[in-house]
């Protein structure tokens, strides 16, 4: 039986003094989607920095490939992990064009000294392409729309060449244009690659019709994980949110309204 | 130019003016981007407080500049990551400590304190020949790590976050760069002068981002400008007996400001800059 692809097992994190997250256990197998919802300040950030380590945790553990991730093992393991964060992360004054920021995903399997090739280089038009961003290529950074610089993100993830994608509220503070286009991005990278996807979002509906498990999170502890289906629930998300919601069919999809 | 060129003394100048001022544009490229000002300042300041400390007990001044801003950026980027403490609360903390002994020492300077207070404005006329070298060897290591690791500095100082969930080594490259500073700070503080020495760090490199959209070229036109400034700024204080450190800071001020002037950046259209090639 293939192992899990990602394991954290009772795994409590503090900062300073306080305990952000508590008790957390959780299994993603290879291909996976899973989202993980939760009100601000649950710790859904934190939870999604335990995969790659960027999250140190105090008591438990966390695995990747049977590997244990550590602040030793971390910058080994990190490039098969990839992580996208919000598009605020790009800095827009930075003099970088679209294409030199999404070959930077390829660096850290390069290594220090080495040269980008022509592999990397190809690895980077396709990673563009499959974004639609390939027009854009030679664009300054700080040109771009918050949906182009969020689909630029997901193609410098690509060319990382991950087998596991973490993203942290990639459709944050985008219009509802740009946040479709991001998520049926990541949706048709997801079943071209194969990738296992780890989402953390405040948006209901795009968890109901894309992803395949749930967890939810709040107060730091993990407080339901299923599959989706079951998720869709107005008292356990009412309870999640600590604010009423109502579940609406509207043709085959369900929504959420609060 | 030959008269000027005929004395030993201003020909070392012109070329300390070169090192030291592509030196410091280089170097600015990594304080404007990662807007690591007040690092800069903090750092220069400790090499100041080092030189005087070392002029105080008898130590050559550069001794003390070295180990004083090296120690300073080596304080300032483990106290920064310790939880709790920011950036801006580290260079506060050691800013104000480098000030205080800095006054300390320059009030404990026996005698006239000519030498103490040449050093807050700079001189680049009594540079010697192992100064030189040692800059050499500083525009060398510089250089040098720039070109070898410019694609972690590029992947770094555009997506930190990114680059550090790749597994890159975000905090070595950090750390390296202001080792670097305090080397580059210690060495041209002599001849630019503390107070000075940061705007020569800071103009150059902000007047370079006004021009280009390209990292790599962006390093080129900072030391470039550095280096003119530098140069123009030693001419004029040679032609028109000003103070050579304050001539330089102001030619790269001009620079910058011609720089806002003329900046394509300007241009607000969505189109790419043209000549910006996808390599």
């Amino acid at each position: 039986m293939r192992p899990p692809l990602a394991r954290i097992r009772d795994a409590t994190v503090f900062l300073g003094r306080r305990r952000i997250l508590e008790n957390i256990n959780l299994t993603v197998n290879p291909g996976e989607f899973w989202t993980l919802i939760g009100p601000n300040g649950a710790g859904k950030s934190t939870l999604l920095g335990l995969f790659n380590g960027l999250t140190p945790c105090r008591t438990g553990s966390v695995t990747y490939n049977g590997r244990p991730v550590t602040p030793k093992t971390a910058p080994r393991i990190r490039p098969n992990i990839a992580h996208v964060f919000q598009a605020t992360d790009i800095d827009p004054k930075m003099p970088m064009n679209v294409f030199e920021a999404v070959l930077a995903g390829t660096y850290s399997r390069i290594g220090l000294l080495g040269k980008p090739g022509k592999r990397e280089k190809d690895l980077a038009a396709r990673a563009l392409e499959a974004v639609g961003l390939s027009a854009l290529a030679g664009r300054p950074i700080g040109r771009l729309s918050g949906g182009e610089g969020q689909r630029m993100a997901l193609a410098r993830a690509l060319t990382q060449e991950p087998e596991f994608l973490l993203l942290d509220e990639p459709t944050a503070s985008l219009d509802w244009q740009a946040r479709r286009e991001v998520l049926n991005t990541i949706d048709n990278l997801r079943r071209r690659y194969r990738l296992a996807v780890f989402l953390v979002t405040h948006d209901l509906n795009a968890v109901f019709s894309m992803a395949a498990n749930v967890a939810m999170l709040k107060g730091g502890r993990l407080v339901w994980c299923g599959p989706v289906d079951e998720a869709v629930n107005p008292e356990l998300l009412g309870f999640l949110y600590s604010v009423p919601i109502t579940i609406a069919a509207c043709g085959e999809r369900r929504v959420a309204l609060f | 130019m030959e008269s000027f060129l005929s004395y030993e003394f201003l020909r070392r100048a012109l070329l300390m003016s070169v090192l030291g001022g592509s030196v410091c544009g280089a170097m600015g490229v990594f304080v404007v981007l990662w807007r690591m000002s007040l690092v800069g300042m903090c750092i220069s300041h400790a090499a100041f407080a080092g030189a005087l400390t070392g002029l105080w007990l008898g130590f050559p001044p550069l001794a003390g500049a070295l180990t004083a801003s090296l120690g300073a950026a080596a304080l300032v980027g483990p106290l920064a990551d310790r939880p709790g403490f920011s950036l801006d609360t580290a260079i506060g903390v050691i800013f104000s400590l480098v000030m205080s002994l800095a006054m300390l020492a320059l009030g404990l300077l026996p005698g006239a304190r000519t030498e103490g207070l040449s050093l807050i404005w700079g001189n680049l006329l009594i540079v010697t020949s192992s100064e030189l070298w040692l800059m050499g060897g500083v525009a060398l290591l510089l250089f040098l790590f720039v070109f070898c690791f410019f694609k972690e500095i590029q992947a770094i100082i555009g997506q930190s976050r990114a680059a550090l969930a790749s597994g890159m080594p975000v905090r070595a490259v950090r750390y390296a760069c202001f080792i670097l500073m305090g080397l580059v700070v210690a060495c041209t503080l002599k001849a630019i002068g503390g107070l000075l020495i940061f705007s020569l760090i800071v103009a150059p490199a902000a007047a370079a981002l006004q021009l280009t959209y390209s990292l790599r070229m962006m390093f080129l036109l900072s030391a470039a400008l550095g280096a003119t400034a530098s140069v123009a700024g030693l001419w004029l204080s040679f032609r028109l007996s000003l103070p050579t450190g304050a001539a330089i800071v102001l030619i790269a001020t001009l620079m910058l400001a011609a720089a806002m002037v003329f900046s394509p950046k300007k241009k607000t259209s969505a189109s790419s800059p043209p000549g910006q090639g996808t390599s």
